[in-house]
């Protein structure tokens, strides 16, 4: 038996582990974050693919007959792994893509520590306004008044984790400079950054979805994360 | 008159069933499982099927181990276990519905219809016995 299934998986072309028992041999096979763990024996053929928690995403058991059984239940599990692996790892990019990243506690008095927690809620902001901006998908082309109040309120959002960057940084530098000078900290000017971005946020609406405009509107959003990033001075 | 679902041995005592006879329509069953999952992974586009998938397997094993292994006492709870069962496969049904196409579709819902209707006879004839 351990050579019966030496051989199909050989044939298979997978890089698999299998155990010298020749009665029930034991296989693994693992394809990115999925490993396939089959049992075979002359009259049952038993398989689970699992995750990395261990959590199962499928199994069977079932009998057996004859030698083709077990090599087209064996294929046949290859397979479901070839092809749920890539599946998988997209769905788990999703989750982490929908989830925010939490907010860290902050004492009271540690102005430090609550200006890396509005870090964390800019990052959130400007997820969610990625996230918004694909709402425009939604729409049909027509769609020109509806298209228009997403994009603004796309832009509202970038405008606020523009606000809170440069709040940020006003802070910082207020943090950082010698206690004994007393001046007033200026203020970087918000609207020229603010324009640049509903610009850049409409040009983008009308451009999605256009055939032949993916590059432009790629670059649009590059340059949009950018500017927010590192706001304009 | 005490309903049948209702019904419980007494000192809970196993449902009497010869493990034979579940291994029986156990394989009638397998070759609808294979074919449904052989079927899925042809036309796989959404891993939440496979999830809802998971879910009949789950139904259908617990099952199948609670007749071999004697753990189901009552009726009442092999009725609640197949009823999991048919909401589960329901469930895959419509999940499937418009997400795959033409003949792969009847084939899984073809497969699932059987996956049930043998698990249907499988409990009808442990009540057959239990009634006795």
């Amino acid at each position: 038996m351990n050579k019966l299934v030496t051989k199909i998986l050989k044939e298979s072309g997978v890089d698999a582990k299998i155990t010298r028992d020749n009665k029930r041999p034991k296989f693994r096979v693992k394809n990115g974050q999925l490993t396939l763990e089959g049992i075979v024996s002359a009259s049952k053929y038993t398989m689970k693919i699992t995750d990395t928690k261990g959590d199962v995403i499928d199994e069977l058991s079932v009998s057996v007959k004859d030698g083709n059984d077990i090599v087209n239940r064996i294929n046949e599990s290859i397979l479901t792994l070839n092809k749920l692996s890539p599946i998988y790892d997209n769905q788990i990019k999703l989750k982490e893509d929908e989830e925010f990243e939490e907010i860290p506690d902050v004492e009271p008095g540690d102005i430090k520590g609550a200006l890396n927690a509005i870090t964390v809620v800019r990052d959130n902001i400007m997820d969610l306004a990625d996230n918004t901006d694909q709402i425009l998908d939604y729409y049909d082309d027509e769609d020109v008044e509806d298209k228009q109040e997403i994009t603004g309120f796309v832009a509202a959002l970038y405008d606020l984790a523009i606000d809170m960057d440069e709040y940020k940084e006003d802070k910082i530098e207020e943090l950082n400079a010698p206690k004994e000078e007393s001046f007033k900290v200026k203020k970087s000017s918000k609207s020229a950054s603010r324009i640049a971005l509903e610009h850049i946020t409409i040009a983008q609406a009308s451009l999605k979805g256009q055939p032949g405009c993916e590059s432009l509107y790629n670059a649009l959003k590059d340059i949009k994360s950018e500017l927010t990033v590192r706001g304009i001075k | 008159m005490m309903s049948i679902y209702s019904y419980s041995t007494y000192n809970n005592e196993p449902l009497k069933i010869n493990p034979k006879l579940v291994e029986y329509y156990k394989d009638e069953c397998d070759p609808y499982l294979v074919n449904l999952k052989r079927e899925l992974t042809r036309s796989l586009v959404d891993y939440k099927l496979f999830q809802d998938l998971q879910e009949i397997n789950n139904s259908y094993y617990k099952i199948i181990s609670g007749l071999i292994d004697n753990t189901y006492t009552s009726l009442t709870e092999l009725f609640n276990d197949s009823k999991t069962l048919t909401n589960n496969t329901n469930k895959f049904q419509k999940s499937c519905y418009g997400k795959i196409d033409g003949d792969i579709f009847d084939s899984i819902y073809h497969n699932c219809e059987n996956i049930l209707l043998t698990i249907n006879k499988l409990t009808q004839t442990v009540k057959t016995v239990n009634l006795k």
